[in-house]
């Protein structure tokens, strides 16, 4: 009942942000249109770092009292950090090309430690689907995991410390200039929406993730009597 | 305006796969009860 009502309101308010952001919010008056592009680019990649400390956090405990629901907690995080880490690493590039003038720019740093990140989670899960050994596989795959809690603080600061011309601030940081009402509300809307969105996916997820794990133990003691 | 309209499309596109792996996943595992259900019942007639 709970995870129905959470995932109308995440449709619903994924709704209401769209609206927002195409009709209520103004055009930026320095980017234009791909400006619009950050509503949802932003919210998308902050759920992927979330993604990188649920799995962190997920493989700390593991290795700590190697509970098999870390474990599981874990690669969902890895899957949705994919899915979340790429599309916003792919929406960044499509912003980047109108105002940058490419899609992609090698020397900034950000942009290669998003891609690392999401490499990160690919080879985390890759390796989870090359292990037959359950224990070994809970194990072995958390040395990406912990590469991708690594990876956060480094991605979240790298903006502030390393000197780029391309990387835009955030807007509400000292120095990033402020924003508009309209554009705040239109965000603030969206980042509610992704972040009820992705509460949505992951619980709905992880009890597939139990529900899979009981069936396989099912299957071996009812092939073993 | 296609640019925004390709970062938008892309996003819901990786959100539509992600749903749409869960669900088929959930799908798998239903298939899977019921061939169970079906041996045990199998081996309690035997």
């Amino acid at each position: 009942m709970g995870k129905r009502i959470l995932g109308i309101s995440s449709v619903v308010l994924m709704i209401v942000a769209l609206y927002l952001i195409f009709v209520y919010a103004g055009v930026d008056a320095a980017q234009g249109e791909p400006f619009r592009i950050f509503y949802f680019h932003v919210p998308v990649l902050l759920l992927s770092y979330l993604s990188a400390i649920l799995l962190g956090s997920a493989c700390i405990m593991f290795l700590y009292n190697a509970e098999a629901k870390w474990d599981r907690a874990g690669a969902v995080a890895a899957e949705l950090g994919l899915v979340f880490g790429g599309t916003g690493l792919i929406s960044g590039m499509m912003w980047a090309k109108p105002i940058w003038g490419k899609y992609w720019v090698w020397w900034d740093v950000r942009l290669n430690l998003q891609l690392i990140l999401v490499l990160t989670f690919a080879a985390y899960l890759m390796l989870r689907a090359y292990l037959p050994n359950q224990e070994k596989r809970a194990t072995l795959s958390c040395v990406f995991g912990l590469l991708a809690l690594v990876n956060v603080p480094f991605n979240w600061l790298a903006i502030y410390f390393v000197p780029t011309l391309q990387h835009p601030k955030p807007v509400v940081s000292p120095g990033g200039g402020g924003t508009d009402p309209d554009m705040a509300i239109a965000f603030t809307c969206s980042l509610i929406a992704w972040c009820l969105t992705y509460s949505y996916l992951f619980s709905t997820r992880l009890a597939v993730a139990q529900v899979e794990q009981e069936v396989e133990y099912l299957e071996q003691v009812v092939r073993a009597s | 305006m296609t640019y925004v309209f390709a970062a938008y499309s892309i996003i819901f596109l990786g959100i539509f796969i992600l749903a749409w792996s869960i669900v088929s996943r959930q799908k798998r595992l239903e298939r899977k009860l019921e061939d169970l259900k079906e041996e045990l019942r199998d081996s309690g007639r035997k």
